[in-house]
């Protein structure tokens, strides 16, 4: 299969007084077309720095896009003219943010800032927008949408509104969505409303999603493939069945043991020591290995680059061929879901 | 021992009615029912898991029972007394008794306090020690939550946000209460502080012999911590149950519906249909009859006229819902086969 967008050794950073802080360092990504990439990760490993590089979004000062390309149909995004990169967004990649409330215009009817972004990128009259602005409404389960056009953001819910924003976002067919966090500011009924739309969506349209989350769950329901995001690298990479079936990098490990799990009650979830690392004093080799129970000399000097262990599954850890769910049962004599399978 | 003895915290018909203003004269003009009705209680010992959606009445429940907030109506006790009568010295054992750790450790901690005369403000408030006393006391608590005693004189921006919950942890810990009400403690965490949190919360449950009334959005973590659960949904408790009995044999539509829009971290499930199609209806112009029937997919003409009445269908499990079956039989296999249990 063809990738649609082709993220390589992306390197991003932020200058602070303190010195550089690298946000993004040295990732490679692929989403195919028509399949939904699941990024994971915690706040602060770069997930969002990522999306919003894509779109060259990065404020700058003090970010900087420092190293690596991103190919979008053969071309290269980062070295694209500004004029171009404006084609591009919205037209061919759109984003949609966690937040609906503080996204939208509060003095702007939702109409209009549809609206707004369809005058913008085609060539429409003023009547055609609003034809289209009413379906696009419809599309997304809005209910009588030639009323509710005219309401103002905070005359909506938030589910309501993250749809006005999946409205937006898909108002020019864009080849890609990336959507960050889309649902973590929504109750679970409502999310679950959210993601079987951007499913039906994706299926009509065929449309590649970039979904950033933390949570495994709306992972494991959405995603096709998975990024595992720690410290601003990719740490493994895998078809959805993969990563959850035969976890290689301890940080996976850790985290999938770490969450409560419906119907497994009780017993003590397994803590990953330690914090997660300021980017601006990474440690040297292994950013991972003052958490990790398997490291060893080699992981404090040299950075595992990420590597496949078999057939597409990749992680980026010395030891991931010595190291899978049951070595992680016995050692930390944590039960989960994932492990008792 | 006899059931009714060790029960700590008894809520029966709790009502909080906001008044909807209009006019220069600030005329009543309409109510918003946030909590009606409610009644639970909590053991010695046990922790009660809360859930419900965003605006359910979660936390005016808590803040009721904290006496932050003005009940319209019914009575909470406390060790067998009236939470809402105590006055004076009595009022003050109380709020010594029962403690509240909140959900954004961001501003529930003042800014311009080193965490150490942060967590020694109730000690000295309450008269339990002083100086070198009061310290040694904080030091102790400081090392008891997974910090370092050396914190004392640090403030809480020197913190991340999984530690400022150690630190709020430890100052409803100062009081040697019986109870804490956590009011969604992990939501605004990472999943592997939230992991810390939540086995630090149960060492301490087990070593002070502390009872939680557990608040939160997520049924994973509430079914974690949980010896029963509560469902709520616009201001009324819809089902109570042990947490065994709660998944294995969930029996309102809305605890079902909650069950299956909640993702397992299995690609290998297989998926569920979306059950509850809308949004909440608006408090000011709640629904007539049982007030989930505008998302409910199996009511009745019964539920739109009449309002429903609790009924306990086994020991311990109280359901609002005129569809309830006593008799029916609980679904086979937990979760992934769930049906509406209706007659």
């Amino acid at each position: 299969m063809e990738p649609v967008l082709k993220i390589s050794n992306l390197k991003v950073s932020f200058d602070t007084d303190e010195g550089p802080a690298r946000a993004v360092d040295g990732i490679d990504l692929e989403i195919m077309k028509g399949t939904t990439l699941g990024l994971v990760g915690e706040s602060g490993c770069g997930k969002s720095v990522t999306c919003l590089s894509v779109l060259r979004l990065i404020p700058s000062p003090p970010g900087r896009i420092t190293g690596g390309e991103i190919l979008y149909k053969g071309r290269n995004l980062l070295a694209l003219p500004e004029k171009d990169m404006e084609r591009i967004r919205g037209n061919d990649i759109s984003m949609i943010f966690q937040e609906p409330m503080t996204s939208l215009n509060p003095v702007f009817t939702i109409g209009e800032q549809i609206k707004e972004v369809i005058m913008l990128h085609q060539q429409k009259t003023s009547a055609e927008a609003e034809e289209l602005t009413v379906r696009i409404l419809d599309k997304v389960g809005i209910p009588s949408p030639r009323i509710r056009m005219r309401a103002y953001p905070h005359q909506m819910s938030g589910g309501m509104k993250q749809r006005v924003m999946i409205a937006m976002a898909l108002s020019c067919n864009p080849e890609i969505l990336i959507a960050d966090e889309p649902t973590t500011a929504l109750d679970v009924t409502i999310q679950a409303q959210i993601l079987e739309l951007m499913q039906s969506l994706q299926d009509e349209s065929g449309m590649s999603i970039l979904l950033v989350t933390h949570d495994l769950g709306v992972v494991a329901s959405m995603a096709s493939h998975v990024a595992i995001m720690y410290a601003s690298r990719i740490v493994e990479y895998g078809s959805v069945e993969d990563i959850f079936s035969d976890p290689r990098h301890p940080y996976t490990l850790g985290l999938f043991t770490s969450i409560p799990v419906i119907g497994k009650r009780g017993g003590a979830l397994y803590v990953i020591p330690g914090n997660v690392p300021d980017p601006l004093s990474f440690p040297d080799g292994c950013k991972f290995w003052p958490r990790c129970l398997f490291a060893a000399e080699q992981c404090m000097t040299q950075e595992p680059s990420l590597r496949e262990i078999r057939d597409g599954h990749k992680t980026a850890c010395h030891f991931s061929q010595s190291i899978d769910k049951h070595v992680w049962k016995e050692k930390t004599k944590t039960t989960s879901f994932l492990i008792s399978g | 021992m006899n059931s009714t003895d060790n029960i700590l915290l008894e809520v029966r018909n709790l009502r909080k009615y906001f008044p909807v203003t209009s006019g220069i004269f600030s005329r009543v003009v309409n109510s918003v029912k946030a909590v009606d009705n409610v009644s639970f209680h909590i053991k010695a010992g046990e922790t009660l898991g809360l859930v419900g959606e965003s605006g359910c009445g979660k936390t005016t429940v808590s803040r009721l029972i904290l006496r932050l907030a003005e009940p319209s109506g019914g009575e909470v006790y406390f060790e067998g007394e009236d939470v809402f009568k105590l006055r004076g010295d009595r009022l003050r054992r109380f709020r010594k008794n029962v403690q509240v750790v909140f959900q954004d450790p961001y501003s529930s901690l003042n800014p311009r306090l080193s965490i150490g005369s942060i967590i020694a403000e109730g000690i000295g408030a309450h008269g339990i020690a002083r100086g070198r006393k009061k310290r040694e006391i904080v030091e102790n608590l400081l090392e008891r939550v997974g910090l370092s005693a050396g914190y004392y004189n640090r403030y809480p921006h020197e913190f991340s946000g999984g530690q400022r919950q150690r630190i709020a942890i430890a100052r409803a810990l100062s009081l040697s209460p019986r109870l804490i009400i956590c009011d969604e403690p992990v939501s605004a965490l990472d999943v592997s502080i939230q992991a810390q949190i939540l086995n630090l919360l149960a060492e301490l449950k087990k070593d002070f012999n502390l009872s939680y009334l557990f608040i939160s959005h997520d049924l994973a973590v509430v079914e974690h911590v949980s010896d029963r659960i509560a469902t709520m949904y616009m201001g009324e408790i819809t089902e109570i149950a042990g947490a065994e009995e709660f998944y294995s044999r969930p029996l309102h539509p809305y605890t079902i519906a909650l069950l299956s829009a909640n993702l397992l971290p299995d690609p290998k499930q297989k998926k569920r249909p979306v059950i509850l199609r809308g949004d909440v209806p608006s408090p000011l112009a709640p629904p007539s009859g049982c007030r989930f029937h505008t998302r409910c997919p199996v009511a009745e003409d019964v539920c739109r006229v009449k309002w429903p009445e609790p009924v306990e269908v086994s020991a311990g499990h109280v359901v609002r819902c005129h569809l309830v079956d006593r008799e029916a039989p609980a679904p086979p296999g937990p979760l992934a086969d769930l049906t509406f249990n209706t007659a």
